[in-house]
């Protein structure tokens, strides 16, 4: 997302920025303290000061020197900057309303709706890190919302499809085609064919009835002979538009599957914060629904429209060669027949569409009221549902009924003025017949040529749209394959042998950026200890794991395996050290034996029930249908809670990492698989580095070293009774949990 | 290692911890700074009953124990049963079946804890803090009314409108499938664009019948 918006020279001249003075920041803002939009307004912020221009005036500037803090607020529908100054004598004239008064020097300093939320926010982050002296940029890895020139929304795309127009589609097009280019001109060809042969009949039908039946010197034979020729024109007719349709669908078909697996490939080894940036359904519409468009595109459209266009300019081109002054006369009719076509289509689309809604509400109600029946049987409300949903049923009996008196009445008269071409095309042609200026097997052929040429009208309408739909999903499909990963290996990254020694070193990090999760965290673990990471819900337990894991970049300071920044680190190596074990044990489809052996693939059978002995997993595995082959999964045998958690021991066993990473699941299970899974974690963590977020006094007592969370740091670190006797946050949560305890 | 990190956000995009807002964007506690989360400080059982009891109570505030008056920072300073706040936040209860009732007022300090309410602002209140009073929400609620539809275009999917509203002209996009127009009652709509942002419509009947038409198709 671009933080620094280019200010035309008039305004940034206003800044008068210094020689040692850099802009960092800019971004219009749209709401001014009244009811009015702002246009021409920004909010920037240099190295030394914040500026507000106003309708392309600069307002205000402020020294960032006096500033204590800048922060940016959400509101209902807006969002709101504010600054507070050192000394509330420092606050600029026009900010102190009339009556009000100073709170520690604090003022609203911009308003602006939520389509500048994101940004604003950063930036105002930015100035907050300037104000207290850091000299660091804010960078936000975020997409565009919007188009930034004319401020249309992106649809997910880093193009414009307004603005940049149709030239990024094209050349996506083309890099699409590339490796199917044979194909595609192969398809081309029977293209062509299969309209020569459209066109070719009424030639031979001409020269059947100027020649053979006209002129009365027809014979039986010339019948037989133009029987046979048209039964051959028309078998090999349909022959190759089977060959056409075929070789179309199968390349429709190649290209989706293609893109699809190229989409999932991709999308595994780009960042987690790209995948989380985006929503997943639209991750998963690019992988499904996007591929079927262009699948369904290369079908129906690009086979059979055009198809239906090429014979259309070839019949036109013929007609003219035959008779330009009929042919003048049939184009007559056709662009009021397009118009016509185009606008029932557009009506037609439109009370569909409101169908649709219709359908949807009275569906979505009958849904609601069924599924909660209960409750309307105990209000003793079934009268006013019924009578509720006989009300809606009746609006969209309305339009159902309005949508096909509209159709049956529409598309007879459409089709007679489409087929107004033809009637001209006869009456002027019949009388050129007469007047012997024309052959009336040339009428003949005349005619045919504008049934083709007027036939499909009703298809090609829909054809721009198509077209803008498939450039459409191109684009989106794209935006995933030409992604480069944020988070990447780097080049010739480090292997080092690692001892599970891990330093942490002043982390500070936020999911976006602006607004920090964690801040100045410092922590040296020495090998094969254990460390508890305790804290409040959400204060930032797994961030900081995440973080370990390298799954997220930190923003600041950085993290050393063994003096090694992890960022130097070959990905996949560093990785191959970890080891996890999470709260919701995730389980592959697939048989018991195949995810102990996840991590491990090459393991042989001896370990891998070594691996389960030590989970305590072996008992359960043989008390089940078909031991370690069981499948286990959605369509496979269930396992319960505890089970899970000790398969995902054991796979973590093997795996056998340098580092692991614990979080406890929190459920309460009986005290026999508790006591099981505990030892079988023991065992995991026996001079292993290890970073638990723990939840059971058991687990915590166990600890080397306890690290309390708390306000985006650590706040305290020690044993179990060391943190006890300090009385602390650490206390204060195991106290809460106890008498929380008794009083249940 | 499964996916998604430890725990962590979920697809999504949602910290951990912070409950789910609009679009995956984490939820922001009303008014307060989006970096500004307090975590449990020292449990106290008794104080949490004694609390909880203190939330079923109504406190009503009016011209007689209460007086507001703007600050510098854009919000409301208040007295109250002769405490000062400097920093007070009013929450619509009903912004839209009864947007001048039960009127939340409550104190961003400690931790949004609710001081009062006002139970009907024009009556309660003088003419000159109810105008204190009325623009504070407006600065803190922003929804600006459509008087005229200016322009729609239609392009992949996403309609693309221009219209004059009470604050100024001003353009939107929404997705063409409608899915984004609530109607509050028969005539009362609130569209809500892409990025969010929400616009009201009054009544559907004031609109010019063309730009009725255009509106009927995604209702």
């Amino acid at each position: 997302m671009n933080l620094l918006y280019t200010l035309e020279p008039g305004i940034r001249n206003q800044l008068a920025l210094d020689s040692q003075e850099e802009l960092w920041y800019c971004s219009p803002y749209d709401l001014d303290d009244g009811k009015n939009y702002l246009q021409n307004s920004y909010l920037a912020v240099s190295t030394e000061r914040i500026f507000l221009i106003r309708c392309g005036k600069l307002r205000y500037e402020i020294p960032l020197e006096q500033c204590r803090d800048v922060v940016c607020q959400t509101f209902t529908d807006c969002g709101m900057v504010k600054v507070i100054m050192k000394e509330p004598s420092m606050v600029p004239r026009g900010f102190i309303p009339q009556d009000g008064m100073e709170i520690n020097g604090e003022f609203l300093l911009a308003r602006f709706t939520l389509r500048h939320m994101v940004r604003i926010a950063y930036i105002a982050e930015g100035a907050s890190l300037l104000a207290k002296g850091l000299k660091q940029k804010v960078v936000s890895l975020e997409p565009e919302e919007s188009c930034p020139k004319c401020g249309r929304h992106l649809p997910g795309t880093r193009s414009c499809p307004h603005c940049d127009g149709r030239k990024e589609s094209v050349r996506k097009l083309k890099v699409l085609c590339k490796p199917y280019a044979k194909r595609f001109l192969l398809v081309s060809l029977l293209m062509i064919a299969s309209s020569a042969f459209a066109l070719v009949t009424p030639k031979v039908q001409q020269q059947f009835i100027d020649h053979s039946l006209l002129q009365g010197n027809g014979t039986l034979s010339s019948i037989l002979s133009f029987v046979a020729v048209m039964l051959t024109m028309t078998l090999l007719s349909i022959a190759v538009t089977v060959v056409k349709n075929l070789y179309c669908t199968s390349l429709g078909a190649t290209i989706s599957v293609d893109l699809r697996q190229k989409m999932f490939y991709k999308l595994q080894s780009l960042s987690l914060s790209y995948v989380q940036s985006r929503k997943p359904g639209d991750l998963m519409q690019r992988i499904s629904s996007d591929s079927i468009r262009i699948r369904r595109f290369m079908e129906m459209t690009f086979g059979r429209m055009f198809s239906s266009l090429f014979s259309m300019i070839l019949a036109l081109l013929y007609m003219f060669f035959i008779n330009w002054k009929l042919t003048l006369i049939s184009l007559v009719f056709f662009p009021l027949a397009a118009a016509i076509s185009f606008s029932q289509r557009k009506q037609m689309r439109r009370r569909f569409r409101k169908l649709h809604k219709m359908g949807d509400h009275v569906s979505s109600q009958l849904q609601d009221v069924l599924s909660g029946i209960q409750v309307v049987k105990t209000y003793g409300k079934e009268q006013e549902e019924a009578q509720h949903f006989m009300e809606l049923s009746k609006d969209y009996a309305k339009v159902q009924t309005s949508n096909t008196i509209f159709f049956n009445c529409f598309t007879p008269i459409l089709t007679f003025l489409l087929g107004l071409g033809t009637y001209a095309v006869t009456y002027f042609g019949g009388l050129e017949v007469l007047h012997m200026d024309m052959t009336f097997g040339t009428l003949n052929q005349f005619i045919a040529y504008a049934a083709i040429l007027y036939g499909p009208l009703e298809q090609l309408v829909n054809l721009p749209k198509s077209i803008v739909e498939i450039l459409n999903s191109l684009e989106r499909i794209y935006d995933i394959l030409e992604e480069e990963s944020s988070l990447k290996s780097p080049e010739n990254g480090v292997r080092p042998v690692l001892t599970g020694m891990v330093d942490i070193k002043d982390v500070t990090f936020g999911y976006k950026a602006y607004e920090p999760v964690l801040k100045h965290i410092h922590l040296h673990v020495n090998p094969g200890e254990m460390i508890g990471l305790v804290g409040a819900s959400g204060i930032g337990k797994s961030t900081l794991i995440n973080l370990i894991m390298r799954l997220y970049d930190v923003d600041r300071g950085a993290i050393y395996m063994d003096h090694t920044d992890i960022r130097n680190m070959d990905l996949n190596y560093l990785h191959a050290q970890l080891g996890v074990v999470l709260q919701e044990t995730f389980l592959f489809s697939g048989s018991i034996l195949d995810n102990i052996r996840f991590a491990k693939p090459e393991a042989s059978l001896d370990e891998v029930i070594h691996a389960a002995k030590l989970a305590n997993a072996h008992n359960f595995i043989c008390s089940t249908v078909n031991g370690y082959d069981t499948v286990i999964g959605d369509q496979g045998y269930t396992l319960s809670g505890g089970e899970r958690q000790r398969l995902a021991i054991a796979r973590a066993l093997l795996h056998n990492p340098k580092i692991l990473i614990l979080d406890e699941a929190t459920s309460n299970l009986d005290t026999e698989s508790e006591y099981l899974i505990q030892k079988a974690l023991e065992r995991l963590m026996k001079s292993r580095t290890t970073f638990a977020i723990a939840h059971r006094l058991s687990t915590l007592r166990h600890a080397d070293r306890l690290v309390v969370l708390d306000h985006y740091g650590i706040a305290e670190v020690g044993t179990h009774e060391e943190l006890l006797a300090k009385k602390g946050i650490y206390y204060g949560l195991v106290t809460a949990q106890l008498q929380l305890f008794e009083n249940r | 290692m499964g996916p998604g990190g430890i725990g962590g956000p979920p697809m999504g995009g949602r910290p951990p911890g912070k409950r789910e807002g609009r679009e995956g964007r984490p939820e922001q506690k009303r008014g307060q700074a989006q970096s500004d989360d307090f975590a449990e400080k020292d449990f106290n059982l008794e104080q949490m009953e004694q609390e909880s009891e203190d939330m079923v109570r109504m406190t009503l505030l009016n011209r007689e124990n209460a007086s507001f008056a703007r600050n510098s920072g854009g919000g409301l300073m208040l007295v109250f049963e002769g405490k000062n706040y400097a920093d007070v936040q009013i929450v619509e209860t009903f912004p839209f079946t009864a947007p001048d009732s039960y009127l939340s007022v409550r104190n961003p300090l400690m931790k949004n804890k609710e001081l009062g309410m006002i139970e009907d602002l024009e009556k309660d209140f003088e003419a000159d803090t109810v105008a204190v009073i009325r623009e504070y929400l407006e600065r803190c609620y922003h929804m600006p009314k459509i008087e005229k539809i200016m322009q729609v275009k239609e392009a992949g999917g996403f309609t693309h409108f221009t219209v004059m509203t009470d604050y100024g002209e001003n353009q939107f996009s929404i997705r063409s499938n409608g899915t984004c127009i609530t109607a509050l009652t028969e005539n009362r709509l609130i569209i809500q664009d892409l990025e969010n942002n929400r616009f009201e419509i009054p009544d559907k009947r004031k609109l010019p019948a063309k730009d009725l038409k255009r509106l009927d198709v995604f209702m």
